[in-house]
């Protein structure tokens, strides 16, 4: 048959099959496995394009470069010549004067375009709501926070000086986006023009200053500016990104994406699993037409090349339906919940297309092959004798195959090599002891039936006679309940982890430097006004000097002699209980007294790996005016985004005490009580306060889009669980047509053929809850430890709840698609038959 | 080019079941003439639908030979075979084997697509009229009675004009009188167009109506 021949009669075959709706279950897999794919593809990457638009409005732009030098001019050519625009900013601390008041703040100096990614809120009257300010200060003039407003004991509109020049306080600043969650930046910020800082004369050869340049372009020129800045970085120079600036974001986008992409990829695998059975159906279906092709003459590359077009166009419409489709449900998605979105929610791009195309041509040529090519190897002599099967491929290629294409699509979701094989690996295993638990409990099953009521025999004996089919249905089950209940139990561990990270009442508000005098008076106050603070923390402020003792800078590596951590006083303060969301991670909390050697301090484990700080290392603190020897006892883990207190380096209790103490503590103050502020910081001038209200409600609006598309990831891995589930009860439809008919002609009524269903299915979807309760437990273990960093704990609650939906939803399943074994004529099944 | 249409010498098939060989033809040795029809009986078992296979190439033999249209079809492949049997082969089976999701025309039209042979719709359409299905031409399999599917299965069979037919019990699952109505058909479409006829029937009386019977039993020849 020449290519002209095959390609007819392959279309014409392939019209008439679809109009005899026997590529209906095939092509309706294919279509879920593109729509789950294409849906979430264009959704998450418009999603991840505007969280990630809103985490660069977080660090001002899409690339920052930090320094404490201006940079070269070469720097600008090259960003020019790249289309990129850039702002400037300079950060320094000095003194801003009011009459006779002093204050020591943090100011900033920008450039005329700053800012050039998200906007300010500034306000002109203290008594009203702040507004979206997208513009720098004016020459002359400065914003402010209003601590400085009351420290300096001014106004909106009065003067203030900084250096040797006047400044017009025009607005009071209450949120610039490129803040961060730098809690350490504690004295308040003053906001002024760069033109303004030759006039102060404050910067001088040598003062400790802080060059931002902000960069803003498309995703390439960032790209290759970046590639072009990396080998010209210094432990000085730093190229920042939305990853090392704000943990508490990124943290949530990375479990997001990580979330995301494992139930995506779930959804694919589930519904190749359903693939995998229509297709084999359909070989099976397709014996007689390949025989009796052979039998008229077709040779057998004619005959794989008839299904091979077929399958081809099968997998084009599917991939082009399933986009489109897809595409059309992001929309829908968008729609309603627009009002969680941004205002600019960037559009999908064409990639997720070509991807959903190559995917639907993957997953349906990589888990039908083996049947397709079973079709090839029809015997033509099955014409003369029917129950001639083609033989099977051998059980290790078809192994090899499907092994090699879950990888591929693993990996191509991952990126990680080692997770996709740990993944491979962990699901053979589960795979198999799955396989052989089921065996057990169908040959236990099989042994006690004769002691049984009458009732639930037949139904048993139907899922035992069955074996080998209904025990791979019972792990395709078990696989898809497993799936689903993975993701719904992620899903709800992620979400509750979120919203404990930043519960309702979460501080939004540090005050430190509480004079030890003061302390008293300070919490009458906030009892008055209904404030709880959490604990109040001693702060001494000290500098490390040496490590077992060396001097530190000597000490430690050349990268290191500029950390932050060297090259500045340090918040130290001293417990008897360790804070709750610390971790030891080696050595011991001090539980007991030990006046034995030097005091004992516990240090957070990044800033001991930096600083090469291990167990029983001495370390020297220089403490307002004098020495303190002390020894490492233990090594903390600590979560900085959790939005209270946390310290680097802890000491024991009573061992800071002679040494030079403020207080620190934290609370939640509702907005609507703000101008209780006002009062504290009459009452209280000697205190500095931090507002962190605005970076909250930008981490939880962060947090909820995340929740949302959690949820529709979700929802689309629970609907290529269904299509497995149909696809295998479809599957074994015909000879369970055929044996309901066959019961009927014995006599059997309706109501005892629905019993055994119902027996039969029941008990086949508990085998699959229990296998499904296995798998989930193992894999939840491996990947809240390994993935997602969250904690794991044993649930016997899901066994018992996969059990029984396992149970009923099969049943339901099942007897919905076993209605047309009670509906049809016995006469008309046989003779169709 | 020799008068034989088919020859077969010492031919023998045997399988193996639970590490035994099982013999399930012996030295059979057959001529059958061009234009010539042969009724292959024997009772179940004896083998007979194993010979049709073999002669028509549809398996492999043990040992010995066959000769078909002048072709020895001993050492060559299943595609070699395939395209003998698309040249000089049609098929009558007892179960009717059409497919289910094509009309009648498209099932007859099947064989002549396979041989790219031009304006099949034309010659389908002519060679169902012939067995008088004119008015069944776009039903499905499901919707004619045994004998109009087999009347099909005959207008498939002949519409490539081959040079042999092999037919399986071709009456086997009809009552008697379409079982004749449809044997008519068969030996009249035979004569029409001078074609081999090869037929294994356990029934005497369509055996009767070939020109030569052979017996198997055991396989072997009597």
């Amino acid at each position: 048959m020449n290519i002209t021949t095959i390609t007819r009669l392959s279309l014409k075959l392939l019209m008439r099959e679809w109009r005899a709706g026997s590529l209906t279950i095939m092509l309706v897999s294919l279509l879920i496995a593109v729509i789950s794919h294409s849906t979430i593809g264009f959704f998450t990457e418009r999603l991840g394009k505007a969280m990630e638009a809103k985490a660069t409005h977080l660090l001002g732009g899409d690339l920052v470069i930090k320094s404490p030098k201006a940079l070269s001019p070469d720097y600008f050519t090259k960003s020019q010549s790249l289309d990129l625009i850039n702002a400037h900013t300079i950060e320094f601390s000095t003194v801003a004067i009011a009459g006779e008041s002093l204050k020591l703040t943090s100011v900033k100096a920008v450039s005329d375009n700053y800012p050039i990614k998200g906007f300010l809120r500034t306000t002109s009257d203290v008594e009203k709501t702040d507004v979206i300010t997208q513009e720098a200060p004016a020459r002359g003039s400065v914003w402010v926070e209003f601590r400085v407003l009351s420290a300096l004991n001014v106004n909106i509109n009065d003067t203030i000086e900084i250096g040797d020049a006047q400044f017009t306080i025009s607005r009071a600043l209450t949120f610039e986006p490129d803040r961060g969650g730098a809690f350490y930046a504690f004295a308040p910020r003053i906001m002024m023009n760069t033109n303004d800082i030759p006039s102060t004369n404050v910067i001088q050869p040598g003062s400790r200053v802080d060059h931002r340049y902000l960069f803003v372009g498309t995703h390439q020129s960032i790209t290759q500016y970046k590639e072009w800045l990396a080998p010209k970085l210094t432990p000085n120079l730093k190229v920042l990104d939305i990853y090392s600036e704000s943990p508490a974001v990124s943290n949530s986008l990375r479990r997001a994406e990580s979330y995301m992409n494992l139930a995506s990829l779930l959804a694919i695998l589930l519904a190749s699993v359903a693939i995998a059975m229509s297709a084999r159906q359909y070989a099976e279906t397709h014996y007689d037409t390949s025989a009796l092709l052979r039998c008229m003459g077709a040779q057998q590359n004619d005959v794989f090349t008839i299904f091979t077009i077929q399958l081809s166009l099968i997998a084009l419409l599917a991939a082009l339906l399933g986009t489109a489709i897809g595409w059309l449900t992001q929309e829908g998605v968008t729609f309603i919940v627009r009002d969680l979105l941004p205002d600019s929610f960037p559009p999908p791009s064409l990639s997720t297309l070509w991807s959903a195309i190559f995917m639907s041509f993957v997953v349906l040529f990589g888990f039908s092959l083996p049947t397709l090519l079973r079709l090839r190897k029809v015997s033509p002599l099955r014409v003369l004798r029917n129950h001639l099967e083609p033989l099977s491929l051998s059980g290790r290629l078809i192994y090899t195959m499907t092994f090699a294409l879950v990888a591929v699509l693993i990996y191509s979701y991952t990126q990680d090599a080692r997770l996709t094989a740990s993944a491979i690996v962990g699901g053979s295993v589960i795979g198999l002891v799955g396989f052989l638990l089921i065996s057990l409990l169908f040959s236990g099953l099989n042994s006690i039936t004769p002691r049984l009521p009458l009732l639930l025999k037949p139904g048993i004996r139907n899922l035992v006679r069955r074996e080998l089919e209904t025990r791979w249905q019972t792990l395709a089950f078990g696989i898809t309940l497993m799936a689903m209940a993975l993701v719904l139990m992620i899903r709800t561990d992620l979400i509750e982890q979120w919203q404990s990270q930043i519960p309702a009442n979460t501080p939004n508000h540090f005050v430190m430097n509480i004079l030890p005098t003061d302390t008293q008076p300070f919490q009458q106050f906030l009892t008055e006004h209904n404030i709880t603070p959490s604990t109040l923390y001693p702060v001494s402020r000290g500098r490390l000097t040496h490590i077992n003792g060396s001097a530190v800078k000597q000490a430690v590596t050349k990268e290191e002699e500029n950390n932050e951590a060297l090259n500045r006083e340090l918040n130290l303060t001293e417990a008897s209980h360790m804070q709750p969301e610390n971790k030891i991670v080696e050595g011991e909390w001090w539980d007991t007294a030990d006046e034995s050697s030097s005091p004992r301090v516990s240090i957070e484990s990044r800033l001991a790996k930096r600083l090469n700080i291990n167990l029983n290392d001495n370390l020297t603190f220089f403490i307002g005016s004098r020495t303190l020897e002390v020894t490492v006892t233990s090594i903390r883990s600590v979560k900085w985004d959790s939005f209270r207190p946390n310290f680097y380096i802890i000491f024991e209790p009573d061992s800071l005490s002679g040494f030079p103490q403020t207080l620190l503590t934290s609370f939640y103050l509702p907005t609507e009580q703000r101008t209780v502020l006002n009062n504290l910081l009459r009452q209280f001038p000697a205190i500095t306060l931090l507002e962190v209200e605005a970076i909250l409600t930008q981490i939880k609006t962060t947090l909820t889009q995340v929740t949302l598309a959690v949820e529709l990831v979700l929802s689309f891995v629970l609907l290529a669980g269904f299509s497995v589930t149909f696809a295998a009860l479809r599957s074994s439809m015909s000879q369970r047509l055929l044996e309901g008919a066959l019961m009927r002609t014995l006599g059997a009524n309706r109501r005892q053929i629905r019993a055994n269903q119902w027996v039969e299915y029941s008990l086949m979807g508990a085998l699959a809850g229990l296998i499904a309760s296995f798998g989930a437990e193992s894999i939840m273990y491996v990947a809240y430890t390994h993935i997602f960093g969250l904690e794991y704990s044993f649930n016997p609650v899901l066994t018992i709840v996969l059990i029984l939906i396992g149970a009923a939803s099969i049943s339901v399943f099942g007897g919905l698609s076993g209605r047309r074994v009670l509906k049809n004529s016995p006469a008309i099944v046989l003779r169709d038959m | 080019m020799t008068q034989f249409a088919i020859t077969a010498r010492s031919l023998a098939k045997s399988v193996t079941l639970d590490h035994q060989s099982l013999n399930i033809l012996n030295a059979i040795d057959l001529d059958v003439k061009k234009g010539e029809s042969l009724a292959i009986v024997g009772s179940s078992g004896s083998g007979k639908s194993t010979l049709l296979g073999l002669l028509a190439g549809l398996d492999d033999v043990s040992a010995g030979e066959i000769t078909l249209m002048d072709s020895s079809l001993s050492g060559m492949s299943e595609d070699e075979r395939a395209a003998l049997r698309a040249k000089y082969v049609g098929f009558v089976f007892q179960s009717f084997q059409l497919l289910p999701n094509l009309t009648a025309t498209e099932n007859v039209v099947l064989p002549l697509e396979v041989l790219n042979r031009s304006n099949p719709e034309a010659q389908a359409i002519s060679m169902l009229d012939r067995v008088g299905l004119s008015h069944r031409l776009t039903h499905y399999p499901r919707q004619l009675s045994g004998g109009e599917q087999q009347r099909v299965a005959l207008a498939r069979a002949f519409v490539a004009k081959p040079e042999i037919l092999f037919a399986d019990e071709p009456t086997g699952n009809l009552d008697t009188h379409t079982g004749d109505n449809i044997a008519d058909l068969l030996f009249e479409l035979n004569h029409e167009l001078n074609t081999t006829l090869i037929l294994v029937t356990h029934d005497q009386r369509l055996a009767k109506r070939c020109d030569r019977i052979v017996q198997i039993e055991a396989g072997t020849l009597l």
